[in-house]
């Protein structure tokens, strides 16, 4: 349980960890894009490329952030036996085929880039919550979302929501490790048994959980009451969110490659068809 | 010898940023019928410490023995050990959950495999041991007892397990001087049934009155164990070990230290106006 009381972020100091919450939001948003206009296995490996590059720049072990593959490891291979084993293609194309399974090299190959758009479209984001805290990331949430409150949506109270929520994720998961504790001490048994014995032991734990649930948002209400909190009027910021030359620098980067990608789906100038060797 | 841990290592999140290491080779051993005192500033490992008493933390290095369990090796049985070392974390009232006072006390007993009646029964003698009516609470909600009756039934939660060793995690903790002495009058009286007890505390004065031996930690490294009057006479090693001195004892301290002949290391109050008096040469009345 401790181990994930401080979410994913790996605190060490980069360059990638100290630009804009902002900037690193588009950023992730212009890769997730960027990846979705990927036709080709160039493509694919200039995005990994650029991964690489921030990879680097972020002092993560890149293991890290390859855990995070981890987590949807199931269904890429999934698509990608599903992808394969149905995919129509040319009769010239056939490899095998058994029963109802017909296997071209377009399906092979279409299944690849499959697996490959998914694993670095999990892998992005999550070099995002590696090196940018969850408050950081509300706050430059709730900077962008700015332009909405003109329609009247009350962004500063859903990010102090998100924020508050965060923030006690850790508080929580200690509250229960001592709770689970607590209540093996007097013998409770979480681990054997069947399921629903298994859900009707939790009982003990979840009760005392709402109940401190409960007295901790009265005290929090109070405490921000007594110090007269208003919501967001005339509210100023402790970390004001800066631009630097350094953001200018990794959104260039980026816009570079969103442009390169651009340029080998719809070849605008005729340079890719111009190139002595064929973009796989 | 009823607990014996030996070079007992602990670290906590190992090979991440976070690492950190809560206990550092710790050796000693509980006898029987101890009231051991366990001191220490936050963060040097007393918490930790005590959560391997009943295996909710797991020895990873070193050996623990309590009585027949040895917990260093893999497979223990939880509630046998559980049954014979009892354990009251801090702000205990936090844990209760059951409808009734009574079926929250008897929780504890049922896991441990005892009967209905027996556990009604033990739970019945733990509420009455703790100082509550326990006709009159037994079938109330725990959720509607005051502050102090909460922490009361929570401790008749684990003495209701009839244990042979009790751990006490800052049992005094967030009450007021009332409750505390209240608290501690209590445990006293549990002592003639459940006879080792181990607590950890930060009020030295509760240490110096009710603790025999006492283990001082700090940083995770065990300093020593000592009588308390031995450990509060050694002004470098409580400097050391953050710790400060029971309120009497460093009365007679500053008494001294202002040229009046007292001896250092006395306890309660009653040594010390006795010391107060022979130094004047009055006879006490």
């Amino acid at each position: 349980m401790r181990d994930i009381s401080f979410g994913q972020y790996y605190p060490v100091s980069s360059p990638v960890h100290r630009l804009d919450p902002r900037n690193k939001l588009i950023l992730v948003i212009l890769y997730i894009v960027a990846l979705f206009f990927i036709r080709t296995f160039t493509g694919f490996g200039i995005m990994a490329l650029t991964l690489l590059v921030m990879i680097l720049f972020s002092r993560v072990p890149i293991g890290k952030v390859l855990k995070s593959v981890r987590a949807v490891i199931f269904l890429v291979l999934f698509t990608m036996v599903l992808t394969f084993l149905f995919y129509k293609g040319e009769a010239s194309d056939l490899i095998a085929e058994w029963w109802i399974f017909h296997l071209y090299w377009q399906g092979l190959i279409s299944a690849a880039k499959l697996s490959l758009r998914l694993i670095l479209l999990v892998m992005g984001p999550a070099l995002l919550t590696l090196t940018t805290t969850p408050v950081e990331l509300t706050d430059g949430l709730e900077s962008l979302l700015k332009p909405l409150a003109l329609i009247k949506l009350p962004i500063h109270e859903l990010a102090i929501i998100m924020s508050i929520a965060l923030r006690l994720i850790p508080t929580l998961i200690e509250e229960t490790d001592k709770i689970i504790n607590a209540q093996k001490a007097r013998g409770a048994d979480f681990e054997s048994g069947n399921l629903f014995k298994r859900a009707k032991a939790l009982i003990p734990v979840l009760i005392p959980l709402f109940v401190s649930s409960f007295r901790r948002a009265d005290e929090l209400a109070d405490a921000m009451d007594s110090r007269c909190y208003r919501g967001a009027k005339g509210r100023t910021r402790m970390k004001v969110l800066r631009f630097r030359l350094s953001d200018l620098v990794a959104f260039l980067f980026m816009a570079a490659v969103f442009f390169v990608i651009l340029l080998l789906r719809y070849d605008w100038f005729g340079w890719v068809a111009m190139l002595p060797f064929a973009i796989l | 010898m009823p607990v014996k841990i030996e070079n007992l290592s602990y670290i906590y999140s190992p090979k991440t940023p976070f690492e950190k290491k809560a206990l550092d080779s710790v050796s000693f051993e509980i006898r029987d019928g101890d009231f051991f005192g366990i001191v220490g500033h936050t963060g040097s490992g007393k918490s930790t410490l005590i959560g391997h008493l009943n295996a909710l933390t797991r020895v990873t290095s070193g050996t623990v023995v309590i009585d027949e369990f040895d917990l260093s090796v893999k497979k223990i049985d939880y509630k046998g050990l559980r049954k014979r070392v009892g354990m009251v974390f801090q702000y205990p009232e936090y844990q209760l959950f059951d409808e009734t006072v009574l079926k929250d006390v008897m929780f504890g007993c049922k896991n441990v495999g005892m009967k209905e009646d027996e556990a009604r029964a033990s739970a019945y003698a733990a509420l009455t041991a703790v100082g509550l009516d326990a006709d009159a609470v037994a079938e109330r909600s725990p959720f509607e007892l005051s502050g102090g009756q909460k922490r009361r039934v929570a401790i008749a939660g684990v003495i209701a397990m009839q244990p042979k060793i009790l751990i006490l995690d800052e049992p005094t903790a967030g009450l007021d001087p009332r409750g505390k002495h209240e608290i501690l009058e209590l445990i006293g009286k549990i002592k003639q049934t459940c006879p080792t007890i181990v607590m950890i505390s930060h009020n030295m004065d509760e240490i110096a009155r009710c603790c025999n031996r006492l283990a001082v930690l700090s940083g995770g490294k065990l300093l020593g164990v000592f009588e308390p009057r031995e450990l509060f006479s050694k002004r470098e090693l409580l400097e050391q070990a953050h710790l400060e001195m029971p309120t009497v004892t460093a009365l007679a301290n500053k008494l001294a230290d202002g040229g009046l002949p007292v001896r250092r290391d006395v306890m309660t109050e009653e040594e010390l106006i006795d010391e107060i008096l022979a130094a004047k040469g009055v006879r006490r009345a």
